[in-house]
């Protein structure tokens, strides 16, 4: 059995012009917490998408529960929870569509069903055009955690939810996830929320995986180095990430080893002011290449 | 589960559709005939011509309507209420959604269909009891065949009418059973005038009334010639319409 | 709560964990053989990878200040560090240099510095 749940190379997805999906290499391991993230438009949903067999991918290959959305969707959707688009049948109620979905999984769960009804306080008798959004994205939460699957996939679970029903969300999720063992996969621009609980992080832009790995080992290995003045020459330098001067100092982002390049800099006559971490948003800043929007840039990694 | 849902949305329909067979029977049998007790003396053919004459245009109407509406609901209506996602999101292929609409939708049509002729027959029957009848045709027909004709035609209209709504559905999303309903209407208004210009031309009915009346097995004119044959051709193309609509969403990308 | 969480800091959750049940060891909010939360309960109140958590636990664990029964349960333990001198040191020495670079800055006298020490060391009392 293969330790990734999901697995994805050189995937593509065209809409024409555009690329949404330009070459994604993509490792999800099985039991983690994932968390996809991107800004809007970077291709997060597309992702998702082509993974479940909602649309078909133009290029390369995949593997979800070692199964290829290509030929096996059906088995793959039998295994998975999915929360996407947020539109459940409109002149259902919470009951209705508990009723709809429970025959199409055999580990459906009435018992489960009832309890994240009651934690996520959802009146389950109103109709689903009735619901406000919080209200809805809750109850397709629940439809997708109630029948024992492996793989739960959510798209963007927190957008426009206020902060008390995100933090519902987040705490059912953490407990269902404790519980079950499952592989969860979320995608977010919301990089707080994913901070939390992602052990996984994979940071997509227009369509291609810029950084996959741990979070801790990104929290570890990415540094900020402060040095005062002016900018040092630099022979080329594998993990320096950015470099920024202003105001008397400058700046260098580097994703690994920085004590190696603040010594580096020392050897050069620098003066190091400090090393700081950077948290997952900073991270997720420079390596999307918007650190500092209004200051030049020298990208030299 | 999927079909507790087809049923959500189409048992109305499919109850008012009984009511309404119910009703035009009733009231055209009470108009025409003065009720359903027995004539005196002879019943003229006339009588009986006039009557499936009356009957046959409102009940076409009603069954083409009626499979208007059936074709409206399934997946055509989630995917212009924007849960298309959510229900191709179930673990069945998208053929299972399309089939499953199509057996739902026309086993409900057909029970209209029969229920409609077998409330015909039984009225007819308990006029003039005479196990033949004689219409414009010169040989004894069995009330049986004429009972299987009817429905044969109105379940062959049923099912292309519905097949073109569904396909329109599945094919637009939301404007699909306008588009559908224009197309129908289209053609129904260009057949007279194709019918002036080019008479040597002439375009099939939705219906199989030209037998209807005749109830020979062959006709000297028409799109097909034999009965069976236009049975078939009819039948083909109503099953087409699902099997586009399948292949055309197993093409897709669902929203 | 005695245990509080902020992920934007930049430090990794399961070392802000291991930090607060220290200090609250140290403060005697935590006393010796009391438990503290499972870790899916830890993780649930507190928003977080249940991983995290367990990561924390095991590393105090590792550091002689929680044990665990193997029925369940996570308690306080006799704080025995079995720790190196040399690591104690190792692990303290950049918490005393910040606190010397604050002070020069303030320019504080190098004998109020260990007055101040001296102060928070003895209001821990007490407590292990």
């Amino acid at each position: 059995m293969n330790d990734l749940a999901i697995e994805t190379h050189a995937l593509h997805k065209h809409y024409g012009d555009i690329n949404a999906v330009d070459g994604l290499d993509m490792h999800v391991p099985r039991g983690a917490v994932y968390g996809f993230l991107g800004r809007n438009g970077a291709g997060k949903t597309t992702t998702i998408r082509v993974l479940t067999g909602l649309a078909r991918a133009t290029g390369g290959d995949m593997r979800v529960l070692d199964l290829d959305p290509r030929t096996d969707s059906v088995a793959i959707l039998a295994r998975t929870g999915l929360v996407i688009e947020k539109m459940l049948i409109p002149s259902m109620t919470g009951n209705d569509l508990v009723r709809f979905n429970r025959g199409f999984f055999p580990r459906w769960s009435d018992a489960l069903a009832q309890k994240y009804a009651e934690v996520l306080e959802l009146d389950m008798k109103r109709k689903f055009k009735k619901l406000s959004t919080g209200d809805r994205t809750k109850l397709c939460l629940l439809l997708a955690l109630s029948h024992g699957a492996e793989l739960i996939l959510l798209d963007e679970p927190t957008a426009g939810l206020d902060p008390v029903v995100t933090d519902q969300l987040l705490r059912v999720m953490v407990e269902d996830f404790a519980n079950e063992g499952r592989t969860l996969f979320l995608s977010s621009h919301h990089l707080s929320e994913v901070e939390r609980i992602a052990e996984w992080v994979g940071i997509i832009d227009h369509g291609k995986l810029l950084l996959e790995g741990r979070l801790d080992d990104m929290r570890a290995n990415f540094r900020r180095v402060r040095v005062v003045g002016e900018a040092q020459p630099l022979a080329a330098w594998p993990d320096l990430v950015s470099a920024n001067t202003g105001e008397g100092t400058t700046e260098y982002v580097v994703r690994a080893d920085a004590d190696a390049f603040a010594a580096h800099l020392r050897s050069q006559g620098a003066t190091v002011l400090d090393v700081t971490p950077l948290n997952l948003s900073e991270i997720f800043l420079e390596v999307v290449g918007k650190g500092k929007p209004n200051v030049s840039m020298e990208v030299l990694a | 589960m999927y079909l507790w849902k087809y049923w959500r949305e189409s048992r109305i329909t499919f109850a008012v559709g009984l009511l309404l067979v119910g009703l035009l029977l009733w009231a055209v049998l009470k108009i025409h005939l003065g009720g359903l007790h027995r004539l005196p003396g002879d019943v003229s053919k006339q009588n009986l011509a006039q009557l499936y004459l009356v009957i046959a245009a409102p009940l076409t109407l009603l069954v083409g309507f009626l499979g208007l509406r059936f074709g409206s609901f399934g997946v055509g209506r989630d995917l212009g209420e924007g849960s298309g996602s959510f229900l191709f999101s179930r673990p069945r292929t998208r053929a299972f959604f399309v089939w499953s609409d199509w057996v739902y939708g026309m086993t409900q049509l057909l029970l209209i269909v029969l229920a409609a002729n077998a409330m015909l027959a039984w009225a007819i029957h308990r006029i003039a009891p005479d196990t033949a009848v004689i219409l414009m045709s010169r040989q004894p027909v069995s009330m049986l065949a004429i009972f299987c004709l009817h429905c044969t035609s109105g379940l062959l209209l049923a099912g292309l009418i519905f097949g073109l709504i569904y396909f329109s559905s599945v094919l637009a999303r939301r404007h699909g059973v306008q588009l559908a309903i224009g197309a129908v209407l289209t053609f129904e208004f260009f057949k007279p005038v194709v019918q002036h210009y080019w008479p040597q031309i002439i375009l099939p009915n939705f219906t199989l009334t030209e037998f209807s009346f005749t109830l020979s097995p062959t006709m000297p004119v028409g799109f097909a010639d034999h009965l069976g044959l236009s049975i078939a051709l009819r039948a083909t193309l109503a099953l087409a319409f699902p099997i586009a609509a399948q292949l055309l969403l197993q093409q897709r990308d669902i929203d | 709560m005695i245990i509080r969480v902020q992920p934007g800091l930049g430090i990794p959750i399961y070392l802000q964990i291991e930090s607060q049940v220290k200090h609250a060891i140290a403060a005697g909010a935590l006393k010796l053989d009391d438990t503290l939360p499972s870790v899916r309960k830890l993780a649930a109140e507190l928003r977080v990878n249940p991983n995290t958590v367990a990561r924390a636990y095991q590393n105090l664990e590792r550091d002689g200040i929680l044990r665990t029964v193997p029925g369940g349960g996570c308690y306080v333990n006799s704080q025995s560090p079995g720790l190196m001198k040399s690591e104690k040191l190792r692990r303290l020495r950049p918490m005393a240099i910040q606190l010397a670079v604050e002070a020069k800055q303030l320019r504080l006298a190098r004998a109020e510095l260990l007055q101040l020490l001296e102060n928070s060391y003895d209001t821990l009392g007490e407590a292990q």
